[in-house]
């Protein structure tokens, strides 16, 4: 570990030009392919892409639970701050070291609780046995803790709960554990890989709602991974979007939909069907054309180019576009992006 | 053809899954799955069908084709009662309305080519009596809706998620069915080919004047496409109405809330929230009264006296509650 790893103040967690890619039979995935972003004390960050864009092997990197094989880090950095102050580069830490920044400092849930709950054991159990593990606690304090947990996402009657098995819960009541459980220990970072994409509308408001008040309460930064343009209105402060293994924009929530710099960005806004727009003004929904691309496969330089109604022949297609800083603290992977900003304008 | 057509009408339809047990494995109890569900559908129009997981879509959406049988209730097509048709008198009606799976992975045969799996409804039906004018017909819908004939001696394998969802529109279009029901055609997709595959089905409709039961839990898709939308929670209908007067002006306590669920994505827009509490009740014991009294803010001691007809509150907006001074 290169000695005296610097990072801003304010920053909790930065990542700087990750790389991951899988070695399969088939040839080489770049499942990430030169992503950075950060993250700042107590903000939330939103990663919004595609199915396969590499939002969940990016999160599955910073916890450095990456199958290997046949995935591996091949590039970058993963800087953090732990709650003793240090600043550590994750991609590089032995698994001992992970092991007590795991649970401890970054905590995660994902989209489907019951592949990351035990089945055979008790919930409470298991929050306590996570409490235990981290907290060096007793056993009764750790229940003790469980239970003010279950109070705390809001599962009624929480010591009885503490009883009962997975199975024996709703979908929501089971991300509620998870997020329960994932909080125990106080983490800095939560890392959640689409909680809520599982879950029925009602019930994934009364998630995001809960972790919106829990944010305010105990001041943890969470990276929230999304495909839904509505959730990360709701939850983000500031968004990363991805595109084939690369971010092709960051910006705040606010100007990224107000004035999405990046074709695909405007591309994604207006193919969602929206609830609030008023029904007469409600036009066809503007798809944008052909398909996902084969990540074995990716098009050359930027790899929106065959679905881009700006590309040019000749510059879009020679080399990947650098993610470039606009100024006024946005950054956006598109060669075209001031031309195409001024013809808006 | 007439105005105002009615194309399909089910009324009362119920649906019970018996739920067995002990060694015997004798009936002990009943899934609610569908109780007591009434509309009907115009030529050319689209009812959308929304509710929660679990709330019946699914279940009403293979009654009404009798792809499995209803435990009460009737289903009219053009009028004539099919409830109780038997498999013969029933194969021209089959040919006649068609379904739409939601997962365009699982519902192509893998080993069958896709020239194949569209040309094979027309054997069944006994259309297209030489290869060739089926291979005619395969290419024209393939066509339709955006691939090229060549795609034709392809498998399910070499395609997107939204290419093999237009393989399945190909499939239940090549009887020329009058009739679609679409059980969620776009839950799976992404996001951006979600659009492609809402717009065609909408270009669709038009030039082919098709009728369809568009079953989704995307309120914002269903709004895009539908000319009616019904709402179901726990086995019955909610609320019926035109899609504006039912985004615009909800009239039962479930709509308004599942609408207000909805994130939308504008960080602007700053909305007063209604978080419903708890979960959905399970319907081997629904609630009595109103189903959804347990869940409801507006709730009375008498709603759990009496189940709340769906009635007209105005005209073509009906909803099933007792309660008239609310919303
Ligand atoms: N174990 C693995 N072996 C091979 N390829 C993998 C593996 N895990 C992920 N990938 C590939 O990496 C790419 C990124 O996957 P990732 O799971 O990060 O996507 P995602 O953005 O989270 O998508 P989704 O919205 O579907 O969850 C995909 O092309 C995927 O097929
Ligand atoms: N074959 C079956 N046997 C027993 N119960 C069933 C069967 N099919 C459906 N059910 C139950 O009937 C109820 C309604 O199911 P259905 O699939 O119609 O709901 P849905 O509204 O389509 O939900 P989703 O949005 O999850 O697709 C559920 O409680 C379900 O578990
Ligand atoms: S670089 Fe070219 S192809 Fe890529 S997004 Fe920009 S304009 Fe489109
Ligand atoms: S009948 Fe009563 S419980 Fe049911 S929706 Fe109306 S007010 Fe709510
Ligand atoms: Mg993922
Ligand atoms: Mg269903």
């Amino acid at each position: 570990m290169p000695e005296g790893v610097r990072m801003d103040e304010k920053r909790l967690l930065e990542v700087r030009d990750l790389k991951v890619h899988f070695f399969t039979d088939d040839g080489v995935v770049k499942a990430v392919d030169g992503v950075s972003f950060h993250v700042d004390k107590g903000e939330t960050l939103a990663v919004v892409g595609e199915s396969g864009s590499g939002k969940s092997v990016t999160a599955l990197s910073i916890m450095r639970l990456i199958p290997t094989p046949p995935g591996r880090i091949v590039g970058g950095e993963i800087l953090f701050r732990g709650k003793d102050g240090e600043v550590r580069d994750l991609a590089r830490l032995s698994e001992a070291e992970m092991r007590r920044i795991r649970g401890n400092d970054i905590a995660m849930i994902f989209q489907e609780p019951m592949t990351s709950l035990n089945p055979v054991y008790t919930v409470g159990d298991q929050i306590a046995e996570a409490i235990m593990l981290h907290q060096g606690k007793s056993r009764k304090e750790a229940m003790e803790l469980a239970a003010h947990m279950l109070d705390l996402v809001g599962i009624p009657e929480p010591k009885k709960r503490l009883a009962n098995y997975p199975h024996q819960m709703s979908g929501g009541m089971r991300q509620r554990v998870m997020i329960a459980m994932a909080l125990s220990c106080n983490p800095s970072l939560l890392i959640a890989d689409e909680p809520t994409t599982a879950l029925d509308v009602t019930i994934q408001a009364q998630i995001l709602e809960l972790m919106k008040k829990l944010q305010e309460e105990i001041g943890m930064s969470i990276l929230f991974i999304t495909h839904n343009l509505g959730v990360v209105a709701e939850m983000a402060d500031r968004v990363v979007v991805m595109y084939a293994g690369r971010a092709v924009e960051e910006a705040d929530v606010v100007p990224l939909f107000k004035d999405p710099l990046h074709p695909y960005t405007r591309g994604l806004l207006h193919s969602v069907p929206r609830l609030d727009l008023a029904a007469e003004h409600k036009e066809r929904l503007e798809a944008i054309p052909g398909n996902v691309p084969n990540p074995l496969y990716l098009p050359s330089g930027c790899a929106f180019h065959p679905r881009c109604k700006h590309y040019v022949e000749g510059l879009c297609d020679r080399e990947v576009p650098p993610l470039e800083g606009t100024g006024d603290g946005r950054q956006v992977r598109c060669v075209r992006w001031r031309e195409i900003r001024e013809v808006r304008a | 053809m007439r105005e105002n057509h009615v194309l399909l009408e089910i009324q009362d339809l119920k649906k019970h899954f018996p739920i067995r047990g002990g060694i015997l494995s004798r009936v002990v109890g009943s899934v609610k799955a569908v109780d007591g569900v009434s509309f009907a559908i115009k030529k050319g129009e689209v009812l959308g069908l929304v509710g929660e997981s679990g709330s019946g879509k699914t279940t009403v959406g293979r009654t009404l084709l009798r792809l499995i049988e209803p435990t009460g209730g009737r289903i009219l097509f053009e009028g004539r009662d099919i409830t109780d048709l038997p498999k013969d008198k029933l194969r021209p009606y089959r040919r006649r309305m068609q379904i739409i799976f939601q997962d365009p992975f699982s519902s192509l045969n893998p080993r069958m080519t896709v020239g194949d799996i569209i040309a094979e409804p027309l054997i069944i039906h006994g259309l297209g009596k030489t290869p060739q004018e089926r291979t005619e017909r395969v290419a024209e819908l393939l066509k339709l809706v955006g691939l090229s004939p060549d795609h034709m001696r392809r498998y399910p394998h070499e395609f997107s998620g939204g290419q093999r969802q237009r393989i399945g529109i190909a499939r239940a279009l090549a009887v020329a069915p009058e009739f679609i029901v679409a059980d969620e055609p776009v839950s799976a997709l992404d996001v951006s080919i979600q659009a492609q595959v809402v717009n065609l089905l909408q270009d669709l409709k038009e030039e082919l004047g098709l009728t369809l039961l568009f079953i989704a839990h995307d309120l914002a898709v269903v709004e895009y496409i539908s000319d009616r939308v019904a709402v179901m929670y726990l086995g019955k209908v909610m609320e019926i109405a035109s899609s504006r007067e039912l985004y615009r002006n909800p009239k039962h306590p479930y709509t308004e809330a599942l609408l207000s669920a909805v994130p939308i994505p504008d960080p602007t827009v700053k909305r007063e929230r209604i978080v419903l509490q708890g979960d959905i009740p399970s319907p081997i014991n629904p609630p009595s009264g109103c189903v959804f009294r347990t869940r409801c803010r507006y709730a009375l001691p008498e709603c759990a006296q009496v189940v709340p007809e769906l009635k007209e509150v105005s005209p073509g907006h009906y909803k099933a509650c007792i309660r008239d001074d609310i919303l």
